[in-house]
């Protein structure tokens, strides 16, 4: 059986559209802070909303609401889930 | 009797404070924490005649030593002799709180779990299995809210059974780690000579060690015969970068023991979101309610400011004048317009900060202060500033000094440097006055444009400011940023009116030492050595200072340069002082006895300022008129070709010259002296650049 398994940054998931975070090619640091989010390698993240002049993003993570800035959120790979 | 010392830790905004206040009746003991400004808070409580020291430990998310609340946090949980931990949970938000708990967990001190907020995850419908949370965790787990008492009882039994006892929690893995720890315990359990007869804990306690590269019990491991190489790989599957992602396993396995619909508890938030965050309403309605807020709070205040400055002018003083008939004239009047009139300058503020704070409170406790970052900040981002600081800046349009307060809300150390930096160039309340005049005495018609030029100016200079400020060091901004956006809550009026009595208060302790012998040292340079003005310190430095500015236009008269020392003490003091030197007003006023009818009409004016502060939050007042003469005056002062330009030069300067004194305090408290400097010489130099190209450009084309 072959499974197709097509990674996509973060950024291009659209509002409502759910995802596995597959990777994060971010500083040490920032992954630090973002792990205490919630936002880490294998979590699930939800497209909530774009800024009204399209950034920063909205996402839904863990329960909570958190905002990325699309530079950031461009260096995070996902894989889609249904 | 013994004493036990029982530490209370979570994440920020769980409720720790709220249950040492449960459990103790009592009111803090509030210190500082060693180092930095975080308060340490502690009780002490007598139970069961035992006396138990509940210590309330900053708000984190780990302990990994790198924030000020986790090293605090992390060390005293470390070192000092903590008997039991009560780790709080906001029930509502379990999977993110229990990272935390595990970490605990590693620290092998006997822990209760409290989950708190009972009372909204019951509204949510979040249903937790606690009794499998406790036996899974091998730890105590109390379900209860804070402000509901049926529970105390049980937490405080809790805390009396597990402090000093001695216990042993199993590392909690995912289930294929576990066997492989168990086969590492096991391999190091079979060099371990028998006679010592190790428990389980210190073994687990000794691999613990390993793993952080405990070098003496490297050294006992090999003495005991325990291949490195083996060992090497046995622990491969523990290090610490791997145990993080690890412990998410083990929380996503633990989450099966809460049954929530995630979305239920967003419901509302969502709802209110959908409006206030809109692709094309969000930033309408935020200019919309943003421009209310400012107006009721501008609006609302200036009548109680009005009688604040009035009882301090012409209540105060006059008695204190009076009283002092017996003294030689200067003491009076150094009491009278230095002390008194410095110090009502400072009370002046208060109810308009009041105001200012209680609009803050309401949009940071409700929720809406994040969703402006995230509606700003991409416009922000051009100019190096992030959502949050327009926020700051806005308000400076009203006041300079909340604003630069205000700014302690940013993210980041050079976001808010930057900031507060660029504050005094928004065209504040104080410095309308002086447009006013000079508008209506040049402009006529377009009075009403040319102002709102100079506002603009302000704002231009300030982004161009921050562009070139970003490149040097001080502010330049490698920032983190992640924001998180918290449910709507309806804030509640005891934590709103609490924070604004601490702001009003930290700000009347800030204010009166330096700014009061500011106002001094400027009374007495346009003092004497005369008894006035016109022959004052100040005069003299106006006329020979004058030259500096001829290039700037307005130099010409060297009356305009003489007000702006002053202008210092509070931007409309120009208009005051021009006031006295054109129209040459005898502040020589005699007083008489009338203590009866006075404070009678102070009463009266109590009563129609609180109406009036009412009445003016929701309808929008007018300016105040300026006196026919002095605009009269001040359009006589150039009458030349190029008048109206030197009118606006002086208009410009007026706008970018140094900020009060009071700003300035309040940068100098916030930010220190080098920011200070910066902020000083920035609106020595900008001004004078701008208002000389202005000036030489323009009187070219004219």
């Amino acid at each position: 059986m072959l499974i197709l398994v097509i990674t996509m940054k973060l950024t291009e998931l659209k509002p409502r559209e759910k995802a596995r975070i597959t990777h994060l090619d971010l500083s040490e640091e920032y992954q630090r802070r973002l792990l205490h989010l919630g936002v880490y390698k294998g979590s699930v993240i939800r497209m909530e909303r774009l800024a009204p002049l399209g950034d920063p993003l909205e996402y839904f993570v863990c329960g909570n609401l958190l905002i990325l800035r699309r530079s950031d959120a461009q260096n995070i790979e996902i894989t889609r889930e249904g | 009797m013994k004493e036990y010392t029982i530490a209370f830790v979570g994440n920020p905004n769980v409720g720790k404070s709220a249950w040492i206040n449960a459990l103790s009746h009592a009111d803090f003991k509030i210190g500082n924490w060693p180092g930095v400004t975080i308060e340490r808070k502690e009780a002490t409580v007598t139970w069961q005649d035992d006396s138990y020291h509940l210590i309330d430990l900053p708000g984190t998310y780990s302990l990994d030593d790198i924030t000020n609340e986790e090293i605090i946090t992390s060390q005293f949980l470390k070192q000092e002799k903590v008997d039991c931990i009560v780790n709080v949970v906001d029930a509502t938000n379990l999977q993110r709180n229990l990272y935390l708990t595990l970490l605990l967990r590693e620290l092998q001190v006997p822990m209760i779990l409290l989950l708190n907020f009972m009372d909204e995850a019951d509204r949510y419908h979040i249903h937790i299995e606690i009794q499998k949370l406790s036996r899974r965790l091998q730890i105590p787990v109390i379900a209860a809210s804070a402000y509901d008492a049926s529970k105390y009882e049980h937490v405080q039994q809790e805390i009396i059974d597990q402090s000093g006892k001695t216990v042993f929690y199993y590392p909690l893995l995912p289930d294929v780690d576990y066997e492989k720890y168990v086969a590492l315990f096991h391999y190091v359990e079979q060099h371990i000579p028998h006679f010592l007869k190790l428990e389980d804990k210190q073994i687990c306690d000794m691999i613990t060690k390993i793993r952080e590269g405990d070098r003496e019990t490297a050294l006992q491991f090999r003495t005991w015969g325990i291949d490195e190489e083996k060992l090497k790989q046995k622990l491969e599957p523990f290090g610490e970068a791997v145990m993080k992602e690890k412990r998410y396993e083990v929380i996503h396995s633990l989450m099966k023991y809460v049954k929530e619909n995630e979305d239920l508890r967003l419901e509302k938030t969502r709802r209110i979101d959908k409006l206030l965050l809109h692709r094309f309403w969000g930033l309408p309605l935020f200019f919309l309610l943003f421009s209310l807020l400012l107006l009721f709070v501008f609006h609302g205040s200036a009548p109680l400011n009005d009688f604040i400055d009035y009882t301090v002018h012409e209540y105060i003083s006059k008695y204190v004048y009076l009283l002092l008939s017996w003294a030689p004239k200067v003491l009076r009047e150094l009491v009278v317009n230095g002390i008194i009139a410095g110090v009502g300058g400072v009370l002046v503020f208060i109810p308009l900060m009041a105001f200012l704070y209680l609009m803050l409170a309401i949009l940071e406790e409700s929720g809406y202060m994040s969703r402006i970052a995230f509606l700003l900040d991409r416009a922000m981002r051009n100019f190096h500033l992030s959502g949050k600081s327009f926020v700051s800046l806005l308000i400076g349009f009203g006041c300079n000094v909340p604003a630069v307060y205000a700014t302690r809300t940013l993210d980041n150390e050079r976001q808010k440097k930057l900031t507060a930096v660029l504050i005094p160039f928004m065209s504040c309340g104080a410095r309308l006055p002086v447009y006013v005049l000079f508008a209506a005495a040049f402009f006529k018609q377009k009075a009403g444009l040319m102002i709102v030029t100079v506002y603009a100016i302000g704002i231009l200079l300030a982004l161009l400011l921050a562009m070139i400020f970003s490149r040097f060091q001080t502010f330049q901004d490698h920032d983190l940023f992640v924001l998180e956006l918290p449910p709507y809550r309806v804030p509640k009026l005891k934590t709103v009116f609490h924070k604004v009595k601490l702001e009003v208060k930290g700000y009347i302790k800030k204010a009166t030492n330096v700014v009061l012998w500011a106002m001094i040292l400027i009374w007495v340079i346009s003092y004497f050595p005369k008894g006035n003005i016109e022959s004052s310190y100040i005069a003299s430095f106006g006329r020979s200072a004058s030259v500096l500015y001829q290039p700037l236009g307005f130099g010409t008269r060297w009356e305009t340069v003489a007000s702006l020392p002053g202008s210092v003490i509070a931007k409309e003091t120009v208009v005051g002082f021009l006031d006295q030197v054109l129209l040459k007003t005898k502040s020589d006023v005699t007083y008489e006895w009338n203590l009866w009818e006075d404070t009678r009409t102070l009463a009266v004016k109590l009563g129609s300022a609180v109406k009036d502060s009412a009445v003016n939050m929701v309808t929008i007042g007018g300016y105040e008129k300026q006196s026919d003469s002095l605009v009269h005056a001040i359009s006589e002062l150039w009458t030349d070709r190029l008048a109206k330009l030197r009118a606006f030069c002086f208009m410009l300067y007026v706008l970018l010259s140094i900020p009060c004194v009071m700003t300035l305090n309040a940068i100098y408290r916030e930010y220190g002296r080098k920011l200070l400097l910066i902020s000083i010489s920035t609106m020595l130099i900008v001004p004078y650049l701008t208002a000389f190209f202005i000036f030489q450009i323009f009187s070219l084309i004219l």
